[in-house]
């Protein structure tokens, strides 16, 4: 019996933006437990732009923070980090991170940021916003997690558990490096994940080489140097260099075939 | 029997080019030259080779290309500095300004050298190949200077150097190659040095350097 099947999704990649957000809540729960996701504000989040142009990948990182009385321009800068067209990326950014971010826009009358919008209100099969949680099950798989299983450096500076302290303390630099690494950790998380969805090792491999040497020439990126040297980043960077000869070799095939179709129709 | 494994230390230069005054010629990079050490291991004895050549400016790319592809080996490991970032886009660039039945046969050598083990030693951010990058003759001013005189005697010894360098250093940090590598590597650089093994490419106006010697 011929059944039918939805076709896989093909995520865009030309243009994602991987991005987390840091929070805070007035009071923590008396038990410990992560407090109800509308209790949270947001006071850090960083951003991570990755595009495609003539075969190589550029990148931007931003980092904004939210400090007090300064929620409408944060929520305003963060609309426009996502373009349309633009896929965002996140782990549990569908339970949490988007949640929170449409909330607190619709707290403080934001309802022109559609580009929020969009990334909240997306759905599981929605190009607009890529829940890596989705990707690999939701159920037990947690950032550490998954990149402790793919030998991806996570939560080497401080943990979630503790934003609230160093908030409070003043510590904004600790708070932007940690989101930063959380950050570069999802993105390294997305591109095993897209690649494997597509069967491409192509598109784990050049990203990530692009990526280690972007992260090598940025001297403000110093502390995000394990991305660069993790082992998934050292096999991407080995690899690299074959797959760019294949394309070229592609290309010179293709150029070589033409020019004798053009000698053999001249010879007529 | 065994089987022979091969390493290949590739290196490469090139000049940053300006655009003319009247924007005929558009910037852009040209490569100046090109050095290989070849070293093989079979059983418990090492082959080494190693050539360099180079190209004037008004002569042609793909002379460098076509002298290269004719001495690019199956290579179990391909041994460099900045692979990713300079070296593999200066050659990929450089056939993609060649005729297409050169270019091809370039990048079918270029592709096979590339689809085992690819060591780039920058990554590591020590050791010799920071000597080579800095040698007196590529510095970006003396080079272009070198390039447009065509006196890149010095240039050639620089990139043989440079891949000699880059091995040397690689054995120093691969551990399951052995001293035993280093030190037949130093035999055949003193046995070399002694006899003066120098040989010039005739041809396309291409300048090589090079020697062969078995331990």
């Amino acid at each position: 019996m011929r059944q039918w099947q939805r076709p896989p999704l093909q995520y865009p990649n030309e243009y994602v933006v991987v991005f987390d957000l840091e929070t805070v809540v007035e009071e923590e729960m008396a038990d410990g437990s992560f407090p109800p996701w509308p209790r949270h504000k947001p006071v850090a989040g960083a951003f991570l732009t990755a595009s495609r142009s003539a075969g190589r990948h550029d990148f931007t990182l931003k980092t904004l923070i939210c400090r007090d009385g300064g929620a409408e321009q944060f929520l305003r800068k963060t609309d426009a980090v996502f373009p349309p067209g633009s896929m965002a990326v996140t782990l549990n950014g569908r339970g949490f991170d988007a949640q929170v971010l449409r909330l607190q826009a619709q707290r403080h009358g934001l309802y022109d940021l559609r580009n929020i919008a969009r990334i909240a209100d997306a759905g599981r099969n929605d190009v607009a916003h890529l829940d890596l949680l989705d990707a690999y099950g939701g159920r037990g798989s947690s950032l550490a997690e998954l990149c402790g299983a793919l030998s991806i450096p996570v939560k080497t500076s401080t943990s979630g558990a503790q934003v609230g302290e160093l908030w409070r303390a003043g510590d904004v630099k600790a708070i932007a490096h940690y989101v930063q690494e959380d950050v570069l950790a999802s993105y390294l998380v997305y591109l095993h994940s897209i690649a494997w969805r597509q069967g491409d090792e192509r598109l784990i491999v050049l990203p990530l080489a692009d990526l280690s040497l972007w992260i090598e020439s940025e001297p403000k990126l110093q502390h995000l140097l394990p991305f660069a040297t993790c082992r998934p980043a050292m096999w991407a960077r080995s690899r690299a260099p074959a797959l760019r000869a294949d394309t070229a070799l592609a290309d010179a095939e293709l150029r070589l075939k033409r020019e004798q179709d053009e000698a053999a129709f001249a010879a007529r | 029997m065994t089987e022979p494994v091969t390493f290949v230390s590739l290196t490469a230069a090139t000049v940053s080019i300006p655009p003319t005054a009247d924007g005929s010629v558009p910037p852009g990079a040209r490569l100046v030259g090109a050095s290989l050490l070849i070293a093989t291991r079979l059983g418990t004895r090492w082959r080494f080779s190693s050539e360099a050549a180079t190209v004037a400016a008004g002569e042609k790319e793909q002379n460098l290309l076509l002298w290269l592809a004719d001495r690019l080996p199956m290579a179990d490991t391909l041994i460099g500095w900045q692979i990713d970032q300079h070296l593999v886009p200066a050659l990929i660039d450089g056939a993609a300004h060649a005729d297409p039945a050169i270019a091809h046969h370039f990048m079918v050598r270029l592709a096979r050298v590339l689809r085992n083990n690819v060591v780039d030693l920058s990554i590591d951010r020590s050791g010799v190949a920071d000597d080579v990058a800095t040698a007196p003759s590529m510095m970006p001013d003396r080079l272009l200077a070198a390039w447009g005189t065509g006196r890149l005697d010095a240039v050639r010894d620089d990139l043989t150097a440079g891949a000699l360098g880059t091995w040397l250093h690689f054995l120093r940090q691969a551990q399951h190659v052995g001293a035993d590598a280093e030190s037949a590597t130093r035999d055949w650089m003193h046995r070399r040095r002694n006899i003066h093994s120098v040989k010039s490419e005739p041809g396309n106006g291409l300048n090589g350097k090079g020697g062969k010697r078995e331990p």
